[in-house]
């Protein structure tokens, strides 16, 4: 997968997200996201499916992370549960059934 | 048709009370003769021009007894893009019906909301043709079939989006008027969205018009106005020149170069034309004040003011994009313009600024809510306009609520882009020509995805290191790390 297949898969997921979403991330960021995705690569986003279920690769979520992280996460409280999940899979630490409650308490 | 010359053909109430006035003014007709006993060969063959005002379907059928009808007008006293009652109107059966009178040089259709379809090829006689406000006419074919063509007025046909072969009957004729809608302009100059050409010939020719003393070519937007009590449907006209025109175009041309990207998906487009509305528009509270009458006014000297741009312009384009100054019809149509030159349909759509309670777009409920709609209409005195997305799911936007909400609350989130029908009825109350949208069920679609994102299960195995590196790539700052000592460059 090169960079500009990512770009186009994020770029796919963007267009599938409600605009608030959008509208949170900088002009420069979407403009760039927008310019350097690969125009011959098709992802299809189906709206009735969760991400989870869409085979997006792993640069792909990652730079959703990167988004999140930087533009849509609501509070500190959240950014923190992200990072705390991010450094987890870095050690593949398996959560315990306690901290799988604390950071996916947004989903329940 | 009757073998006896003598024998008199009967004819539909409304075609005989036309066809009894037409034989008084010639003072041919005998008070004594009843209209429905009915008129000879030779009294039929006089009539040249007929007027059906408010016509029933099935008005037109004895047209065919009137062999030399040069001059046709149907015509509606009342506008029927509005909501106070359900007003009669021709059909698409009527037209076959119009079709039959093969002589007919002047044909005028307006307000007739049930006719969707006008074969001009059909009347190749036709000299002047006038085809107004017909709230759901889609297809106008045959322009360029009509060699004797020296008037066309064409506009507020909200529903027609294009006319096929426009731009080669511009070419082609010489017109002694030429009245159409300002969205036309695209299609009259064989504008190409995709790569923003266009037919130079046909602006030459809109363009050698403009040495005239009058104004031959015009370009129209009309509106309806709550404003006079006893005619609270009047419609009023805003009318602007060939070169008002072509300044528009190119305005809306430089808009889109400045602030929407090359390749952009449809939906970024319409976010980032929406961004720029909130952005540069400001809502002309001068244009209703008492006695402005929706017309733009810039302060001149000790208290006088001088109009600026046309009359009643504030619920145009042209005011929105070259003033940034309208009102919430202004905005709509400004966005309009702008999608069309990126090939993206959309319509302006009436509603009253208020959410629904009465369900006047949902085609399940009572017809006799339409009475309802009306009168909320009337006493809100929220009148309001916003814009349907056809090409975008049928989406709805309100440019002016965006616009407003970013100059007052300083939110840039554009709470009122592309709502399906439920969301926007949370704040608007749509119309009946809405009856037909059907896009709820991507308000759920939409809603998976954002439940992705907003839980984490999605990052579930994402690592710090590819979060990083994507980081990167999109040329953010890096998060600064604790311990980190910051320096200018971080």
């Amino acid at each position: 997968m090169n960079q500009s297949q990512v770009y186009s898969e994020v770029y796919a997921v963007l267009s599938a997200l409600n605009n608030d979403y959008l509208t949170k991330i900088p002009q420069k960021i979407l403009d760039k996201i927008n310019n350097e995705r690969d125009r011959n690569y098709r992802f299809h986003i189906d709206e009735n499916i969760p991400l989870t279920e869409q085979n997006l690769s792993p640069e792909a979520i990652a730079m959703l992370a990167a988004l999140k992280l930087d533009y849509w996460c609501e509070s500190k409280e959240e950014k923190e549960e992200l990072k705390l999940l991010l450094k987890a899979n870095d050690k593949d630490i398996k959560l315990s059934s306690k901290l799988k409650k604390v950071l996916f308490k947004n989903s329940q | 048709m009757p073998e006896n010359k003598n024998e008199k053909i009967k004819l539909s109430l409304g075609l005989a009370r036309e066809v009894t006035e037409f034989l008084k003014k010639k003072k041919l007709w005998d008070n004594s003769r009843a209209m429905m006993d009915g008129y000879t060969k030779e009294e039929l063959a006089m009539v040249k021009s007929i007027t059906l005002d408010s016509p029933q379907t099935g008005a037109c059928r004895d047209l065919k007894f009137l062999p030399n009808l040069t001059t046709l007008t149907i015509n509606n006293s009342f506008n029927h893009k509005s909501e106070v009652k359900n007003l009669v109107s021709l059909t698409d059966k009527d037209m076959e019906d119009i079709y039959q009178c093969k002589n007919l040089e002047c044909l005028t259709i307006r307000n007739q909301a049930e006719i969707t379809e006008i074969q001009l090829e059909k009347l190749p006689k036709l000299q002047v043709v006038d085809i107004c406000n017909n709230a759901q006419l889609d297809s106008l074919t045959g322009i360029n079939k009509l060699p004797d063509l020296s008037i066309l007025t064409c506009y507020g046909n909200d529903a027609l989006k294009d006319i096929p072969n426009l731009c080669d009957a511009i070419k082609k004729y010489d017109f002694s008027d030429l009245n159409l809608d300002l969205m036309l302009f695209p299609n009259a100059i064989g504008y190409n969205p995709l790569i923003g050409t266009h037919d130079k010939d046909a602006v030459a020719k809109l363009n050698s018009y403009r040495d005239d003393y009058l104004d031959v070519v015009k370009w129209t937007q009309n509106f309806h106005t709550i404003d006079d009590p006893q005619h609270p449907w009047k419609t009023k006209n805003i009318v602007i020149n060939q070169y008002q025109m072509v300044q528009l175009h190119n305005k809306a041309c430089q808009i889109l170069d400045q602030n929407v990207q090359p390749h952009a998906g449809t939906r970024d487009t319409i976010i980032a034309i929406e961004k720029y509305l909130a952005d540069n528009v400001i809502y002309d509270d001068d244009s209703i004040k008492d006695g402005n009458e929706h017309t733009h006014y810039v302060p001149f000297h000790n208290g006088v003011s001088t109009i600026n741009g046309p009359l009643h312009g504030a619920n145009g384009a042209f005011n929105c994009l070259m003033f940034g100054t309208s009102v919430c019809q202004g905005y709509s149509r400004g966005e309009q313009y702008l999608l069309a030159l990126k090939g993206i349909q959309s319509t302006a759509v009436s509603c009253v600024g208020t959410r629904d309670t009465i369900g006047i777009s949902d085609g399940k409920k009572v017809w006799d809510n339409v009475y309802e709609a009306a009168a909320a209409r009337r006493d809100a005195r929220a009148n309001h306009s916003i814009i349907r997305i056809d090409d975008y799911y049928n989406l709805y936007s309100d440019p002016t609520w965006n616009a407003s909400r970013a100059k007052k609350r300083g939110d840039k989130s554009l709470p009122f882009s592309l709502r399906t029908k439920e969301e926007i009825s949370q704040t608007h109350t749509l119309l009946r020509f809405d009856r037909h949208v059907s896009n709820n069920h991507l308000k759920e679609s939409r809603q998976s995805i954002t439940d992705s994102i907003k839980s984490n299960d999605l990052f579930l195995k994402a690592k710090s290191a590819e979060v990083e590196a994507q980081h990167k790539q999109l040329g953010q700052k890096q998060a600064p790390v604790r311990g980190m000592i910051l320096t200018g460059r971080n």
